[in-house]
């Protein structure tokens, strides 16, 4: 019990680093090519930006991730675990230098408190 | 008159775009449990990885999760962070529907109490300040 226990926290703080590691390659796709727009040029440019190719890696990194977290847990349970990267990506924001708001850290506490609770 | 059909198309635009982003979520929710439904639990080999990536429910986990991060993505520049992040809670509803009906997974009542915790939560995190 104790070792699932573990192994599901390591797999998900595995999942919020895969997460920041998205977001922040995001941003720079954004920063490179622009606001995203639904057309193929877009889509072209999107495509051979050397950004995207590290989100797919990512994405597939992460794949594995989740599948081990939702195969244990069921996979309703297990995606609300992996809602945990959301408190990771505000603490990353706040590196960043954007504030907290007082509702963003309830947030962040309910969260941690749930996600607890439902791994254990 | 132009501002209210404005508004209008904005409204329909948003309700439209979030009725799509739920049906990406209900596909992928089930194609993740049909998918380690037929593979089974996960394990560090070549057989598991090549089990895995050859079931047809891969890919559509795949392709839907990414079509999602990329309407979503799409969301944000058409209508702003502040409405996108409604088709992030209608889309935890969509899961809670899909898991119950589709794959038959129940929860006992501190795993709801934990998923109601992680959903307010989740709400409050990415609200935004007023400017």
């Amino acid at each position: 019990m104790t070792l699932i226990f573990i192994s599901l926290w390591i797999s998900n703080a595995m999942a919020c680093a895969f997460t920041v590691l998205n977001a922040i390659c995001w941003k720079k796709v954004q920063v490179s090519i622009g606001q995203f727009q639904l057309n193929l040029p877009f889509l072209w440019k999107l495509t051979f930006s050397r950004y995207f190719i590290i989100i797919l890696a990512v994405a597939l990194a992460n794949v594995f991730v989740t599948y081990y977290i939702q195969a244990i847990m069921g996979v309703g349970k297990g995606q609300f675990f992996l809602y945990f990267g959301n408190v990771v990506l505000i603490i990353a924001n706040y590196r960043l230098g954007e504030k907290f708001t007082r509702n963003q850290v309830i947030g962040a506490v309910l969260i941690v408190v749930g996600s607890v609770l439902l791994s254990s | 008159m132009t501002v209210v059909a404005n508004k209008h198309k904005t409204t329909t635009l948003l309700w439209l775009s979030n009725g799509f982003q739920c049906l990406l979520v209900a596909i992928n929710t089930l194609a993740w449990g049909y998918l380690i439904r037929n593979v089974g639990l996960f394990r560090f080999t070549g057989s598991f990885i090549l089990a895995m990536v050859s079931n047809v429910f891969f890919w559509i986990t795949l392709s839907s999760g990414f079509a999602s991060v990329l309407f979503g993505y799409y969301a944000i520049a058409k209508i702003g962070m502040a409405k996108s992040a409604l088709f992030y809670h209608t889309g935890a509803i969509v899961v809670i529907i899909v898991v119950y009906f589709g794959l038959n997974e129940r929860f006992d009542p501190i795993q709801i109490l934990a998923i109601v915790l992680i959903f307010a939560g989740s709400i409050l995190v990415s609200s935004r300040p007023v400017e």
